[in-house]
């Protein structure tokens, strides 16, 4: 069966929307059929489906197993079909739902990555521990795919001109009525100070320029890793470090926490 | 190495202080993005449930509030894991 004729059997069989089958071939979309035109359509196209006695019955929705879908999911078991129909049934609600409307990228492209999770999810079924339930673990694979890619499409081509790294390190306008105008001005200015002399010296080139790239324009870790040429748990690990070393020096230079958390 | 190194006033104030804060929550035994990753599932039905905390939950809860990238995704997971929840 190919790709297409799937599709129609999997979507004639169940009672999901249409744009829960939608692949790069989303021609589907632009049709009008009820169920039993694209049964129709589906016979018509393939000519080893054509005898009603192969359609397979409606499949009866029942929880599986984590173990049941480990098996269900290999390509010559008899619920193949069906238990793949749920598996992205199962993603595409999620992966929708959270990221439509996000902004960050178009419905198009979601199909796409959505499908790319379920080939995913598959080749990799066999790492499943059993931590988790196996819809879980699926989830957390699907929605790091998507993740990744939207942020990878979100950067790539992102020049690093664009930042303004001049931008003063403290407002002293901001505060909140805790300490008076002259207070916070003071304050501010002291912590100011600190926090760019601690940040200047105690930190490597390396640590600062991921730290700023990180905190002040949001650039992701595999990003950051990326342009790096480096992997996100290194950056994670480079950034850890210059943590640590600000925090020994913060606690040396008597820097109180509750007086930083006064000053939002 | 494609970035712009030698910034001289990196941070501004909201960058400044949280910065502040997220070193006073940094430790020696945190966990890398990796092992976040590799225990996300758990820890997410771990959240769904209201199951019983552990050392590894408190770890990865320390890792969550100072990796914004992993709690990002954490959030998604949680959010695809409730939309699809009616479907099991």
């Amino acid at each position: 069966m190919d790709e297409i004729s799937w599709l129609i059997w999997a979507f004639a069989v169940s009672d999901a929307p249409v744009e829960r089958f939608l692949t790069k071939k989303n021609w589907i979309r632009t049709i009008s059929l009820n169920s039993s035109e694209l049964i129709l359509l589906f016979c018509y196209n393939s000519p080893d489906m054509t005898r009603s006695s192969e359609l397979r019955p409606i499949p009866t929705r029942h929880p599986r197993s984590d173990r049941e879908w480990i098996e269900s999911l290999a390509p010559d078991h008899a619920d193949f079909n069906s238990a793949l129909t749920d598996l992205r049934e199962y993603l595409w609600n999620g992966i929708r739902h959270t990221f439509k409307g996000s902004g960050k990228i178009g419905e198009e492209h979601l199909e796409d990555f959505c499908q790319e999770a379920l080939m995913r999810v598959l080749s990799k079924r066999n790492s499943y521990s059993g931590k988790s339930r196996f819809t879980t673990w699926a989830m957390k694979v699907a929605v790091n795919l998507v993740l990744s890619e939207i942020r990878k499409k979100t950067w790539q081509d992102v020049s690093l001109d664009a930042f303004d790294d001049t931008e003063p390190f403290l407002d002293a306008s901001r505060g909140n009525g805790l300490f008076s105008p002259q207070e916070r001005k003071l304050f501010r200015k002291e912590m100011a100070e600190l926090c760019n002399k601690l940040i200047q010296e105690s930190l490597t080139d390396r640590q600062r320029t991921a730290l700023v790239y990180h905190m002040k324009y949001g650039m992701p870790l595999e990003e950051i890793a990326r342009r790096t040429g480096s992997n996100r748990n290194s950056i994670y690990k480079l950034l850890h470090d210059a943590r640590m070393k600000l925090k020994q020096e913060f606690e040396r230079s008597g820097v109180d926490r509750d007086d930083i958390s006064a000053l939002a | 190495m494609k970035m712009k190194t030698g910034m001289k006033m990196p941070l501004g104030s909201k960058h400044a202080k949280i910065l502040v804060l997220m070193a006073k929550d940094s430790r020696e035994d945190e966990l890398d993005c990796e092992s976040v990753a590799e225990n996300m599932d758990s820890y997410a039905e771990y959240v769904l449930n209201s199951g019983e905390s552990s050392r590894l939950i408190l770890l990865i809860e320390n890792h969550l509030k100072l990796c914004k990238d992993c709690a990002e995704e954490f959030k998604l997971l949680l959010g695809a894991l409730k939309a699809s929840e009616r479907l099991l």
